[in-house]
C-alpha cells in the first residue's frame, strides 16, 4: 500500500467507523436519558409494552416518550391518570408529560385496536409516594401474567341500577352506550369479552312508558369489531338495529318512544349474532309503567349466559370463544352477570331480613332457557317474561326464556344465604349460581327452625308398620 | 459477448452492409443512428474522469451509505417505512437506477457500486488509482465458460424476485442481501478474475447491462486504426496509469454498452488518449446484430415478465396473491413462486416463441430459405429492451410518488432511533402528485410501444434487408404482441 492509499485508507476508516460510532453512541445516550422514561410498544404477539411497569412519583412531574416500534399502530392511555389515548403510528414516537395526582398502580393500555392480540397491550403504570423507591414495587414478567393480575373486570354489580323514576311527566331521555371489547379472567385465563359499558350485562336502562329516548351507540377505535344494538322494548325494524350498526370508531344515534311497559332485553344484533351475544352484549331496559311500580326496599339485576370456549388456550395464552361449541349448544359456563358464581362472597349483596325485594333478571342465552329459582324463597309475585299486567303469585321456579326477562318480588322472613339458581342445577356446576345475604335477626315465630332430634316424636318400629300403606 | 476471457466466441451473425428500406436510419424516425456528441473532448472534463478519485469518492460515500444501512438493518426497528435501508433502496435508489441512471448513463451505478469495491480493493492491493504492483492479489482463476452468459444472472434474479415481498420491506432481509453479496463477491473475487461476480452473479447487473444497450452515452474509441495499430492494447491489459478493463471486455473494439461498466479504466489506461465517453441516441445498441443470444433474449423476457407481474401482485386487487408474495404462509408462498416461475421462464417466454414462430411462418417465401426460429426469437426479443425498461419506470411512478415522502422522515432519523438530525424527522408520510401517476404511466408505456416498435422494424430490416414486404409480414405479430403487452399493463396500471 502506497502513502496516497494509506492516506485514504485511514480517512475513509475514520469516518465510517467515526460515523457508525457516533450513531450508535448517540443511540445509546438517547435511550438511557434520567429525565424521561423510555416505553416501545412491539406487537403485543412480540411482547407489546416494553417495559410492562414503570415507576413514578405522587406530584412529581414525570415524562414519558412513547415509541411505537411495530408495523401497526398503536394507542397508549391510562385514564385513570388523566392521560387519554394518544396514537402512535409505525415509527414514530411522541412524549408526553404529567403529574399524577393519585397513588397507585394503573393500567396503562393500547387505545387503538391493533391484532387479535390487542389485548395484551398493556403494562402498569405504579405512582409511589415521595420517597418511596421502585425496587419493591411489582414488576410482571410477562404481558399475559400482566393481563391475568390485571383483569377488566366485567362482572356486573348486581346493585348497579339506577333507581326508581317517580316522576308523572315523559321526557326526552338521553342514552349513551359503548361497545367496549375486553379481555378478563375466566377460570385463570384471559378471555376477550364484548360488553356495553364494559361490564355484563350492559348498563341497567331505565324509562317510562311514553318517554321519548335518545340511544347513542359508540365503538371505540380499540375495538375489532362493528357492534350494535335490538332492543326489544322497541318496535320497527331489527328494534333499532338496522340503524345502528357501528364501526370501531364510529357512533351512531337513533330515537325511540318507548311505548311498552315492561322489562326488555337489548343486545347487539351484528353479524354473527349470538356469537357477539354470548361474548356479553346483552342487558335490559325497564319501561316502567307511567303510574310506576310498587314500591320496595331494594332492586337487584341479574342475567344469566353462556360462555362457549375451547379446551386448549391460543398461541397468546387466551381461552378462546368455541363457535362450534356455541352451535352444539354445549356452554363450558352457565353464568350470572358475567363470570361463573360471580356474585358470591365479597360480591353479594347484603340486605336486612323482612326487606321487600325485586329482581330483575334477564336471560342473554344463547341457547338454554333458565328456570329461576331462589332456594330458599318463594317469589311473592312474579311477571312471566317481563309482562307486567297480570303478575302471578306465590311462585317457586319461573322460566326465562333466551332473550327474554322477569320481574319477580319477595320478601324474606329469615336471616339466610340466599342461593339463585337455574334449576336445570347441572347449569350450577357450570356457574350459574349467584348469593343475595339477609343479616338480622329472625323474627318471632320463625317460619324455618333447626329442631333438636330429642324433641321429635318417636318413629315406631318397623314392623308396626307392617301391613301399612295406602288405602 | 466480448470478453478476453473468451477468445473463442463465435463469429457474430452477418450484419447486412444494406440497409432495408423500412429502416430510415433514424431513432424514432427523428435523430440519426449515428449521430454523436463528445463528452470528453474538453481537456477539463477528461482530466476529472481521469482522476483516480473520479471512482473512488462516490464509491466511498454509497459504501459510507450502505454501511449505515446493513447495521440499521440490524439494530432498528423493523419498520420497512422508517428505515433508510428499505426507503433508499427501494424506492429512491431503484427510482433513480431506473428512471435516470440506466436510461440515461447507462451502468454508471456499477462504476460506484460499494459492494464489490470491497473484492476489487482487494484484488489491486490498492484502492485509489493504479498502483506499480501489478500482481493481483487472489487464486486469479478463469470463469468458467460455460457460465460466461447471463444465465446465471438470470436465474438469481429470478430467485431474489421470489422474496421481494420480503426483501423490499424487511430491513433484516434487505441487509442480509447486502451482506451475503459482499461476502460472496470477496470470495469470488479472490478465486476469480476481476469483476466476475459483477459479470455473472450480480443479480442487478444483468438487466442493468441489457437496459444500458438503450442508454444515452457509450465508451467508445475514437479512432479504430490507431487501436488496430497499438500494441499492447493497454485498454485491456493495463498501463501504468490505469487498470486493464476490469469488466474482461475489449474496449477498443466495443460496439455495445451490455458488459461496460462504466468505470472508465480504459480513458485512464490507454496512452494515445483514444477513449471517449459519446452522448448518442437512445436504443442504438439494440440495433447491433452482434453477440446477441438466448441469455440476453431470456433477460429482457424476464424483466418484462416480472414488471407485468409485479404489478399484478402490487397494484391488482387480488390479496392472496400478496399474501403469497409477503410469505403470509410458506404454503401460500410456494404456489406464488411456482406460479412466478412458470410465467417468467415457461408461459412468458412461450408466447413469445410463439409470436416469433407465427412471424416467421407469415414472412415465408417459397423457395427461399428461412433463418432459424432462434434466429427470430432472439433478435425480436431485443425489441422487449425498451418497452420492458419503461415497464419498470413507469412501475416506479406508482412507487415513488406515493412513498417519497418517507425519504424525507429517514433521512433524519436513519436507524429509527427518535433522532431529527436534519429537522424532518416529524415529516408525515404524504402522497406527491399521485393524481398524475396514471398520465405519466399512460406517456411512459406510449412512449415505450413507439420506441419498441420503431426499433422492431429496424430489426425486421435486419432479418429481411432485401425484402421489406417479408420484414413487414413478420413484424405484424411483434407489433400485436407490444401492443398486447402495452395494454395489458396499462390496464394494470391505470385500469
Amino acid at each position: 500500500m502506497n502513502t496516497r492509499d494509506f492516506i485514504v485508507f485511514s480517512l475513509s476508516l475514520a469516518l465510517l467507523v467515526g460515523t457508525i460510532g457516533a450513531m450508535l453512541g448517540y443511540s445509546a445516550l438517547q435511550k438511557a436519558r434520567p429525565d424521561q422514561i423510555r416505553i416501545v410498544m412491539r406487537s403485543p404477539e412480540r411482547g407489546g409494552f416494553d417495559p410492562l411497569d414503570i415507576y413514578v412519583t405522587l406530584g412529581e412531574p414525570a415524562k414519558l416518550y412513547v415509541k411505537n416500534e411495530a408495523l401497526e399502530t398503536h394507542g397508549f392511555a391510562v385514564p385513570e391518570l388523566g392521560i387519554g389515548s394518544i396514537e402512535v403510528k409505525p415509527g414514530r414516537h411522541t412524549t408526553l408529560e404529567f403529574t399524577p395526582e393519585k397513588e397507585g398502580t394503573f393500567a396503562a393500555r393500547c387505545s387503538v385496536y391493533c391484532s387479535d392480540f390487542h389485548p395484551l397491550m398493556q403494562m402498569r403504570v405504579h405512582v409511589l409516594p415521595p420517597g418511596e423507591a421502585s425496587a419493591g414495587a411489582a414488576r410482571a414478567s410477562t404481558a399475559t401474567d400482566l393481563l391475568r393480575e390485571f383483569p377488566a373486570d366485567i362482572v356486573r354489580d348486581p346493585e348497579d341500577l339506577p333507581p326508581p323514576l317517580r316522576r308523572n311527566t315523559s321526557e326526552v331521555v338521553e342514552v349513551h352506550l359503548d361497545a367496549v371489547e375486553v379481555v378478563d379472567e375466566l377460570s385463570g385465563e384471559p378471555y376477550a369479552y364484548w360488553t356495553f359499558n364494559g361490564k355484563v350485562p350492559g348498563p341497567f336502562l331505565r324509562v317510562r312508558e311514553g318517554d321519548t329516548v335518545e340511544l347513542t351507540l359508540s365503538n371505540g377505535i380499540s375495538s375489532k369489531y362493528d357492534h350494535s344494538i335490538d332492543l326489544h322494548a322497541v318496535t320497527g325494524q331489527g328494534g333499532g338495529a338496522a340503524f345502528m350498526q357501528v364501526a370501531p370508531g364510529e357512533s351512531k344515534k337513533i330515537r325511540f318512544n318507548a311505548t311498552n311497559a315492561g322489562i326488555f332485553v337489548y343486545h347487539c344484533a351484528t353479524s354473527d349474532i349470538p356469537t357477539h351475544m354470548t361474548h356479553g352484549m346483552y342487558g335490559l331496559i325497564l319501561v316502567e309503567p307511567k303510574e310506576g311500580l310498587p314500591e320496595v326496599d331494594r332492586e337487584y339485576y341479574f342475567m344469566q349466559g353462556e360462555l362457549y370456549a375451547k379446551d386448549a388456550p391460543s398461541a397468546a395464552g387466551f381461552r378462546e370463544f368455541s363457535f362450534e361449541k356455541m352451535l352444539d349448544e354445549d356452554a363450558d359456563y352457565v353464568v350470572w352477570n358475567g363470570k361463573p358464581a360471580a356474585i358470591t362472597g365479597t360480591r353479594s349483596p347484603v340486605f336486612r331480613a323482612g326487606e321487600a325485594l325485586r329482581l330483575f333478571v334477564g336471560n342473554g342465552g344463547v341457547s338454554y332457557l333458565s328456570s329461576f329459582h331462589v332456594i330458599g324463597e318463594i317469589f311473592d309475585h312474579v311477571f312471566p317474561e317481563g309482562a307486567l299486567g297480570h303478575p302471578h303469585g306465590d311462585v317457586q321456579t319461573t322460566t326465562i326464556p333466551a332473550g327474554g326477562a322477569t320481574i319477580a318480588e319477595f320478601h324474606t322472613e329469615m336471616p339466610a344465604k340466599y342461593i339463585l339458581v337455574d334449576h336445570a342445577l347441572s347449569r350450577l356446576n357450570r356457574g350459574a349460581v349467584a348469593v343475595i345475604v339477609a343479616e338480622g335477626e329472625p323474627p318471632n315465630g320463625s317460619t324455618l327452625e333447626a329442631v333438636p332430634l330429642a324433641e321429635a316424636p318417636e318413629r315406631p318400629p318397623a314392623s308396626a308398620s307392617s301391613g301399612g300403606g295406602l288405602h | 459477448m466480448t470478453t478476453t476471457d473468451s477468445p473463442q466466441e463465435p463469429a457474430p451473425q452477418a450484419i447486412s452492409p444494406q440497409r432495408s428500406s423500412l429502416d430510415d436510419g433514424k431513432i424514432l424516425w427523428l435523430i440519426p443512428e449515428a449521430w454523436r456528441l463528445n463528452l470528453t473532448s474538453a481537456p477539463w472534463v477528461r482530466r476529472i474522469i481521469k482522476s483516480p478519485f473520479f471512482n473512488f469518492a462516490p464509491t466511498l460515500l454509497n459504501l459510507w451509505i450502505f454501511v449505515i444501512i446493513i447495521i440499521g438493518a440490524f439494530v432498528a426497528p423493523q419498520i420497512g417505512n422508517a428505515n433508510l435501508g428499505i426507503m433508499f433502496v427501494w424506492i429512491l435508489w431503484w427510482v433513480l437506477l431506473m428512471m435516470v441512471m440506466v436510461p440515461f448513463l447507462g451502468r454508471i451505478w456499477c462504476q460506484s457500486c460499494p459492494l464489490p469495491s470491497l473484492g476489487e480493493w482487494m484484488q489491486r492491493k490498492s484502492i485509489v488509482g493504479r498502483t506499480p504492483d501489478k500482481e493481483f492479489l487472489g487464486l486469479k482463476k478463469r470463469w468458467p465458460k460455460a457460465l460466461s452468459n447471463m444465465w446465471l444472472v438470470n436465474f438469481i434474479f429470478l430467485g431474489l424476485a421470489l422474496f421481494s415481498g420480503i426483501l423490499t420491506t424487511r430491513p433484516w432481509a434487505t441487509g442480509l442481501l447486502f451482506l451475503s453479496i459482499i461476502v460472496v463477491d470477496l470470495i469470488v473475487a479472490y478465486v476469480f478474475r476481476l469483476r466476475a461476480f459483477c459479470l455473472y452473479l450480480c443479480p442487478v447487473g444483468g438487466f442493468l447491462g441489457l437496459f444500458s444497450n438503450f442508454a444515452t452515452v457509450e465508451v467508445r474509441s475514437k479512432d479504430k486504426d490507431i487501436c488496430a495499430r497499438h500494441v499492447p492494447k493497454e485498454c485491456v491489459v493495463g498501463s501504468s496509469t490505469g487498470y486493464g478493463c476490469p469488466w474482461m471486455q475489449l474496449p477498443f473494439s466495443q460496439t455495445r454498452n451490455t458488459y461496460c461498466g462504466m468505470c472508465f479504466e480504459c480513458l485512464r489506461s490507454c496512452s494515445y488518449d483514444n477513449m471517449m465517453v459519446q452522448l448518442r441516441p437512445p436504443g442504438t445498441d439494440l440495433l447491433v446484430d452482434e453477440h446477441r443470444g438466448l441469455d440476453e433474449a431470456y433477460k429482457g423476457l424476464i424483466m418484462l415478465s416480472c414488471a407485468i407481474l409485479y404489478s399484478v401482485v402490487m397494484m391488482g386487487p387480488w390479496g392472496f396473491i400478496k399474501d403469497g408474495a409477503n410469505v403470509l404462509t410458506w404454503k401460500a408462498w410456494a404456489v406464488y413462486a411456482g406460479a412466478f416461475l412458470l410465467w417468467a421462464l415457461l408461459v412468458f417466454p412461450g408466447i413469445f416463441w410463439l409470436v416469433s414462430a407465427i412471424s416467421r411462418v407469415l414472412s415465408k417465401k417459397a423457395g427461399e430459405a428461412q433463418a432459424p426460429l432462434k434466429r427470430f426469437f432472439v433478435a425480436y426479443s431485443y425489441t422487449l429492451v425498451p418497452l420492458g425498461m419503461m415497464a419498470w419506470i413507469a412501475f416506479s411512478f406508482g412507487i415513488l410518488l406515493p412513498n417519497g415522502s418517507y425519504v424525507l422522515s429517514v433521512i433524519s432519523d436513519p436507524w429509527n432511533q427518535g433522532w431529527n438530525l436534519f429537522g424532518t424527522a416529524g415529516f408525515a408520510w404524504q402522497p406527491f402528485l399521485t393524481g398524475l401517476t396514471p398520465y405519466l404511466q399512460i406517456l411512459v408505456m406510449l412512449g415505450a410501444l413507439l420506441f419498441s416498435i420503431n426499433i422492431a422494424t429496424k430489426i425486421a430490416g435486419q432479418l429481411f434487408p432485401s425484402d421489406s414486404r417479408r420484414a413487414v409480414h413478420s413484424l405484424i405479430p411483434v407489433i400485436l404482441f407490444h401492443m398486447t403487452a402495452v395494454a395489458a399493463l396499462l390496464a394494470l396500471f391505470v385500469g
